[in-house]
């Protein structure tokens, strides 16, 4: 179950910012824009912040997951 | 994935490139690390400019990630096994350091402005290193030329749905003759434990240019068999490069802004061309420019090259543009011979 819910957010992921490109409609700044809104709501992805992310991981004991993924 | 604190980076302005090395010409790579930056492996492989996730899916990606979680588990305990995923030393700290980057991009991005301008994307740390060389009159190293290559350079082509399994083994290749076979899964290479492809790739680019000898440890069957890779001087040569983003600049800088497509044989006999002479078709001639300089050297869409710098047998267009700019460097100027019309036309393109 935990692998299922796993694979859903990080589909949900690349989904969202390929959606985002395929949006003609908007210019690459509002896409740019728009790509940090949406994925900033989705609550296990912290947004192009390491050191955030590697004070959660000191704090948790967890260890990271660092996706380059560029912007639309 | 409750058990990672997942962070997505969006671009390398401020990236700490002694961290993070990756093959620059992808549009997805993932680090798996603790918090004081010690990488536990990394995922991540490209071979298409097209076919982006060819070589990815999310069960090879799944995979890596229960992988990394037992090493994390596992640390510092098993910081052998881990010692040399770590990153190299760089010339340059970070993107914006270098000379092509550092007067147009600082180290973070505007939102309060153009943003979309303001971002340094990872091909373009690629195509900074390489002009640091081509700036300095010196040759494009290998390892720039021909970063991250796949594990097909040796002869294994890996299962993308895999942690890291073979699919095949080319006849007589490198990884025949070490002894591999379709199925084995590769465990560790050199002591260090492989959580992916992209891992594998990290280790072959850490052999440098010359040759090289590895030991890997397969799984076969329930049992772990030693193979030892002999990597032979010029191995690298055989990763392909031209499928890659930055082989547009490499375009500019070899061929003065053309890409060039190396003619089949039913289009040869079609024109009468031999099916063993050099016939590279001009499919795109650049008009803006730095990649406009073979347009104003005379050069047309269309045109067929027969010579390129004296060389006259059939080659495809990264042959060519790998001995354009190995063999040339800036401002070196590079003649050609085009077909046109029936006629044959001389050109000099300037290189960059």
């Amino acid at each position: 179950m935990k692998r299922l819910l796993l694979l859903a957010a990080l589909t949900g992921l690349l989904a969202g910012t390929a959606a985002q490109a395929a949006e003609k409609k908007l210019t690459r700044d509002q896409m740019v824009r728009k790509d940090k809104q949406d994925v900033q709501q989705i609550e296990e992805w912290i947004y192009n912040d390491l050191e955030q992310a590697r004070a959660e991981a000191r704090r948790t004991s967890k260890p990271l997951m660092v996706v380059f993924r560029c912007i639309p | 994935m409750d058990q990672f604190v997942s962070v997505r980076m969006i671009q390398m302005n401020g990236v700490d490139l002694e961290t993070f090395q990756f093959d620059f010409d992808m549009t997805f790579a993932v680090f798996f690390m603790n918090a004081d930056k010690t990488i536990y492996g990394r995922y991540g492989s490209r071979s298409d400019m097209k076919e982006a996730q060819r070589e990815i899916s999310l069960d090879s990606l799944a995979a890596a990630l229960e992988e990394a979680l037992a090493l994390h588990k596992g640390f510092p305990a098993n910081k052998a096994a881990i010692a040399l995923k770590q990153g190299r030393p760089m010339r340059y700290k970070a993107p914006e350091g270098y000379p092509l980057l550092q007067t147009r991009y600082t180290s973070s991005l505007d939102y309060n402005g153009a943003v979309a301008k303001s971002c340094i994307h990872c091909h373009q740390v690629r195509e900074a290193q390489r002009r640091v060389y081509r700036d300095r009159k010196q040759s494009i190293p290998d390892q720039l030329l021909h970063p991250f290559p796949m594990p097909d350079v040796i002869g294994l082509k890996m299962d993308p749905t895999k942690r890291a399994s073979v699919l095949q083994v080319a006849l007589g290749s490198v990884a025949a003759k070490a002894g591999f076979r379709a199925g084995d899964s590769i465990e560790t290479i050199d002591g260090q434990r492989i959580i992916s492809v992209g891992d594998i790739q990290w280790m072959l680019e850490q052999t440098g240019d010359k040759a090289a000898r590895q030991s890997w440890v397969v799984s076969r069957n329930g049992s772990d068999v030693s193979l030892n890779v002999a990597l032979a001087s010029g191995w690298r040569r055989a990763s392909p490069f031209i499928w890659r983003v930055t082989s547009w600049d490499l375009r500019r800088m070899g061929f003065g802004g053309m890409k060039l497509e190396d003619m089949t044989d039913e289009e040869r006999k079609a024109r009468g061309l031999s099916l063993t002479q050099m016939a590279l078709f001009a499919k795109h001639v650049g008009q803006y420019g730095d990649h406009a300089v073979a347009k104003r050297a005379g050069v047309q869409k269309g045109d067929i090259i027969v010579n390129f710098d004296g060389v006259t047998q059939r080659a495809t267009e990264e042959q060519a543009l790998a001995h354009a700019v190995r063999t040339k460097m800036k401002g070196d100027m590079l003649p050609i011979t085009v077909l046109r019309g029936g006629r044959k036309l001389d050109f000099k393109i300037r290189t960059q």
